[in-house]
């Protein structure tokens, strides 16, 4: 038997293009630097993981491409359209899947619902169509028994596999996790991971902020590690995690192994 | 290793048995399923439901409808109708002065003549009548004509003296209104006045119609102030004031003569006018297409003290059609009372009436002379000016009461006047018809009325309604990133905080109010026509114009400010994650606020919600101070006239804790509804 593997699949034009961006926050305490001169290429159909300590700026990264944080400096084009000033934002983040750490489901709404609802109110599909792309996603996720229950009777895992159905429903073009499996217990990883690895090796653009090491080999093409807001090293997931350049990569590697 | 694996294995979990409930059990949950106040309150409705059937009020309705087979309880209702009728503009007037020195103002159209010449005294003529000279004025005189010839009118005559024509109202230039005599105006023309820019600073041109008139060494411009309407109704000849605007439509004709005219009288152009006029009563059985008939009912209640009956006797009353031609005659008690005596110092006395300062008061009380059946003087023959003053008792003639008999004991009879009248409308001549409550509103009688309990909820739901409104609106402007609406609704939210509930009230009653009326700044001319809705509105409510829109707005307005901090605080317990989570999808911030934050909390919100309902419901009580005749103010009206304060509270109180336990549960059952799994 011949499962996929990243190999299968062609890496195309560059979708994502990050060019020189800088983010400040403003806190009471003072300005925090998040991002510095950030610029990163992504291509149709790479799967890129960004890997860190703890405000090393790669979440704010994550949620830059789709503008839920703003930037100072710099531009981003996804899918040739500018982020900067764009005017209709909306129809970029249609375009863009975003699963969270802590899932983010709609608890008023049954899974069904949670899946279908942006289908019907942005893409304005019909009830039925809506409805039938639901069904077969949580089929692919691996949990169609349960579309017509409440999240908060789910399990942590299937939480999140529904939150990737959801974000998958609007057939976007690009798919960022930030950090899809750091709330789970250690027993679900794994279910999410596969729905993860099942979707790099069917050819999406991916951007992951994981710390998931076996995800990152046998998935990612590309691996960054990023620290005090900037790119310190990038690499294929191998050659990063085995020989690693950078002292602070070294360091920071030597922590989590 | 096959003993090992065996003990690997669990033993079976034995399956729970289920029986099913037995009916004790059943009625056991279900009983402690219902809160112990619940009962308290099924057993007070049970209490105020018993109370009610006992209710006299309650009881003269089912005996008149146990005496009525034919009827149903639409006629527990008066309507109103609104009749278009035709009636004249009275737009001129003489002032008259007759020989005793009174002046009376008589309109164009009923002056016959006008011509120089003499007064002569009648031979009649108390002592003193001079013969006066001047414009002598013959008019034809209604007031007289009902005693001296019953079936038309008198002539009467006096000298002119004062303004002829009604006074104009006209606004200066720099904004201040004064009165002009007509004969003191030059010319009147369409056009702009403009303003007096150095009195005023900030002032607007007004435009109008122009009046040029005469002031001592100058000549002045103001626009004319168009002026309630004087009309006179065409059949008894009963004169009202209408606001300009209920006119609904103008007709140019002539006035003829009256038969006994002098010859020379020449008809006088008038103008008619058409203004909804207000018929209430039942409507009869058995109208055509075309016509209704309504029975008119205008009760009067007298009591007569026992010592001043002559004699009662029960016959047929015949009304005064003079007075009004469409009455009828009905069957009664007629009773004849003997006229009461006043006595006093007589203080000013002239040929028709007698100023008498009475017995304790301090003011003179006018008597008019033809009404005085017998007087007394002490000392005799003494009049006004005499310097050590005039005692004078007077006797007043005899008259008599008609009517049906409600109450007779001991002190004396009260009688109810009931000049029950038929009047038919043509349907195509009705404006507009409103139900109106036919028996008066007993605190306990919520059917019969349009106030207690009714207007309590009533209000109560159209200002919750309103209140939610406003306060989701501010809700929301209170999250929104946009400074103008957020410091907009900030400060909304923390004056309208500061104001106690009952100043706002008052506010809106007395302050907002009064100033919509006058949408120009002219009391009496043009209303906002957002007043106008809502009149019409408490009209349909209540029968007729009250605070009713006041209140509601008012209470909207006191808790919109909570509603707005209830709802802002429901929005931001919805998590940050929610919104991120519906932006990421494409949703825009409606959207997203429609589809996901709002229905979330919406559910966080709903117990503050009823809580604020609940205590808008005991809120509604404020209204009372604004005299609607809601629960508390039917309670007070209660107690003030049978001085039975017990009860009357009691009651009131009872409504109230009924109402709120009800909507205790309801509140309850719809939070248990609206729970997330």
């Amino acid at each position: 038997m011949t499962s996929p593997t990243k190999k299968d699949k062609q890496i195309g034009d560059v979708i994502i293009q990050i060019r020189n961006i800088h983010k400040q926050f403003r806190t009471p305490r003072g300005v925090v630097h998040a991002l510095r001169d950030v610029s990163l290429d992504i291509r149709t159909g790479e799967v890129v993981t960004v890997i860190g300590p703890s405000g090393s700026g790669k979440s704010t990264l994550l949620r830059c491409i789709n503008r839920l944080e703003t930037f100072d400096r710099g531009d981003i084009v996804v899918d040739g359209i500018p982020l900067h000033g764009a005017k209709n934002i909306n129809r970029i983040r249609a375009e863009v899947g975003m699963v969270f750490q802590s899932f983010n489901l709609f608890p008023h709404l049954t899974v069904l619902e949670n899946i279908m609802l942006a289908q019907r109110v942005v893409r304005k599909r019909a009830n039925t169509a809506s409805k039938e792309k639901a069904m077969e996603l949580l089929g692919r996720v691996g949990i169609p028994d349960k579309a017509d229950v409440h999240p908060s009777q789910l399990s942590g895992g299937q939480q999140q596999r529904v939150a990737i159905a959801r974000a998958l429903a609007m057939d976007p073009k690009i798919m960022l996790f930030d950090e899809p499996t750091s709330a789970l217990d250690p027993e679900m990883i794994n279910e999410v991971l596969d729905v993860m690895m099942a979707l790099a090796f069917g050819g999406m653009t991916m951007v992951v902020v994981s710390h998931e090491m076996g995800f990152a080999r046998a998935a990612s093409d590309r691996t960054i590690f990023m620290d005090s807001g900037m790119i310190v090293e990038q690499n294929t997931p191998d050659n990063l995690f085995d020989n690693p350049q950078h002292d602070r990569t070294k360091l920071f590697l030597s922590k989590i192994l | 290793m096959g003993q090992s694996t065996k003990a690997n294995v669990p033993p079976p979990v034995p399956e729970l048995i289920q029986e099913p409930p037995t009916v004790p059990d059943l009625l056991l949950g279900m009983a402690r399923r219902v809160p112990w106040w619940a009962v308290l309150l099924f057993l007070l409705i049970f209490w105020v439901g018993i109370d009610m059937l006992n209710d006299q009020n309650d009881r003269d309705i089912l005996d008149w409808l146990a005496d009525r087979p034919e009827v149903n309880t639409d006629e527990l209702y008066d309507v109103v109708y609104e009749v278009k009728t035709e009636v004249l503009l009275v737009s001129e007037t003489v002032r008259v002065r007759g020989l005793d020195d009174t002046s009376v103002t008589v309109p164009i159209q009923q002056v016959v003549s006008q011509e120089d010449g003499v007064i002569n005294c009648p031979e009649d003529a108390p002592e003193g009548c001079l013969s006066q000279r001047g414009v002598v004025v013959t008019y034809q005189d209604f007031e007289n004509a009902n005693r001296e010839s019953p079936n038309g009118t008198v002539e009467t005559k006096g000298l002119r003296t004062g303004v002829v024509g009604p006074l104009v109202r006209v606004t200066l230039a720099d904004g201040v209104q004064t009165v002009v005599a007509p004969n003191d105006i030059l010319s009147e023309e369409e056009g702009v006045l403009a303003c007096d820019a150095i009195a005023v600073p900030d002032c607007a041109s007004l435009s109008g119609q122009i009046v040029t008139f005469n002031r001592p060494y100058s000549l002045r411009q103001g626009i004319r102030v168009r002026a309630d309407a004087r009309i006179r109704h065409l059949e008894d000849g009963y004169e009202i004031t209408i606001r300009p605007n209920r006119i609904l439509s103008r007709r140019e004709g002539t006035l003829e003569c009256s038969p006994n005219a002098t010859p020379d009288c020449v008809p006088t152009p008038v103008t008619y006018v058409v203004y909804p006029e207000k018929i209430i009563g039942t409507e009869l059985r058995g109208d055509d297409d075309k016509e209704v008939q309504v029975r008119t009912v205008e009760q009067q209640t007298v009591q007569i003290s026992r010592s001043r009956i002559i004699n009662m006797e029960v016959g047929t009353v015949t009304c005064d059609r003079s007075e009004d031609p469409r009455c009828q005659d009905y069957e009664g008690t007629i009773v004849s009372v003997s006229g009461e005596t006043f006595s006093g110092r007589l203080s000013t006395e002239s040929a028709s009436q007698y100023d008498i300062i009475l017995e304790g008061d301090a003011e003179a009380t006018e008597f008019e002379r033809r009404d005085i059946q017998e007087e007394i003087r002490n000392p005799d023959d003494c009049t006004s000016t005499d310097a050590d003053g005039c005692e004078i008792t007077i006797t007043m003639n005899d008259s008599t009461v008609a009517g049906r008999i409600i109450a007779d004991n001991d002190s004396g009879v009260t009688i109810e006047t009931v000049p029950e009248k038929i009047v038919t409308l043509r349907k195509s001549d009705i404006y507009s018809t409103t139900a109106r409550t036919y028996k008066t509103c007993a605190l306990n009688n919520p059917r019969g009325c349009n106030a207690g309990i009714w207007l309590t909820i009533i209000v109560t739901l159209s200002a919750f309604s309103l209140a939610l409104l406003i306060g989701l609106l501010m809700g929301l402007f209170r999250v929104s990133s946009n400074p103008i609406f957020y410091h907009l609704s900030t400060f909304y939210v923390e004056l309208v905080r500061g104001v106690p509930l009952l100043v706002i009230l008052l506010y809106f009653a007395f302050v907002v109010s009064p100033q919509m009326r006058d949408a120009d700044g002219i009391i009496g001319d043009i209303t906002h026509p957002i007043y106008d809705t809502l009149t019409k509105i408490e009209v349909q409510v209540l029968g007729n114009e009250s605070f009713l829109a006041e209140a509601v707005i008012g209470l909207a307005v006191g808790y919109g400010a909570f509603l707005a901090e209830v709802f802002r605080a429901g929005i931001q317990s919805v998590s940050r994650g929610q919104t991120e989570a519906a932006r990421s999808l494409g949703m825009s911030y409606f959207q997203s606020m429609r589809h996901v934050i709002l229905p979330q909390a919406i559910r966080t919100v709903l117990p503050p919600l009823g809580n604020d309902f609940i205590a808008m419901l005991k809120d509604s009580s404020l209204i009372a101070i604004l005299a609607l005749p809601e629960l508390l103010q039917q309670g007070r009206l209660y107690s003030t006239r049978t001085f039975q304060a017990i009860p009357a509270y009691n009651a009131v109180a009872i409504f109230y804790i009924v109402m709120t336990l009800s909507l205790s549960l309801m509140v309850r059952a719809v939070e248990r509804r609206s729970r997330l799994p």
